[in-house]
């Protein structure tokens, strides 16, 4: 959000929750356009030095190390949950 | 706080956070590199994406003339993150 939603000058907003046993972590992104990360191209992690591309991995490692992420998009307003159950994990 | 120092040895030590903010600096260092290469991570105690990104390109660089990075004393966390992002396959580490 704050490297790639440059078009907006609005604070992000952050929350940080504990539901049970779960992490729940949410960010929101005011006047921006769309954009959809778990639609997000997948990175070929297995490839080959010389067919790796340089970008991308910071979608990919969300999704490796969250249970959940959710992505909503309306009134020009993103917002993405993460969830992370916490139990069995060294966090 | 981030620092990527080249040692007289030849050896670059990394330490703090290398986070997307630190790009630059980082970039500064890398680029000099033009032969094989240990990256020392003992004092680094957190890498982005973004740092990942800067070592590819350095190691992507650098296999054009058959020379690569050693990256050496990683913590857990980091050897992790290597292993999600799969450069563990593609990098030399200790």
């Amino acid at each position: 959000m704050v490297k790639y939603s440059k078009e907006s000058a609005s604070d992000i907003s952050i929350d940080i929750a504990k539901k049970n046993s779960t992490l729940v972590v949410t960010m929101i992104d005011f006047d921006v356009d769309p954009f959809d990360l778990t639609k997000a191209k997948e990175v070929d992690v297995k490839a080959h030095l010389e067919d790796r591309k340089v970008g991308g991995l910071g979608i990919h490692l969300t999704k490796q190390m969250v249970d959940k992420i959710d992505y909503e998009y309306k009134n020009r307003q993103s917002k993405i949950t993460f969830m992370l159950n916490l139990e069995n994990k060294n966090v | 706080m981030f620092e990527a120092k080249m040692k007289e040895s030849g050896e670059i030590l990394l330490s703090g956070r290398f986070d997307a903010s630190q790009v630059e600096q980082a970039s500064q260092v890398l680029d000099k590199i033009n032969d094989s290469c240990n990256i020392n991570f003992a004092e680094l105690d957190y890498i982005s994406s973004a740092g990942l990104g800067i070592l590819l390109k350095t190691q992507k660089r650098l296999s054009d003339s058959g020379a690569k990075l050693k990256l050496t004393n990683m913590n857990k966390h980091i050897k992790d993150v290597f292993q999600y992002a799969g450069f563990d396959t593609i990098f030399e580490i200790e």
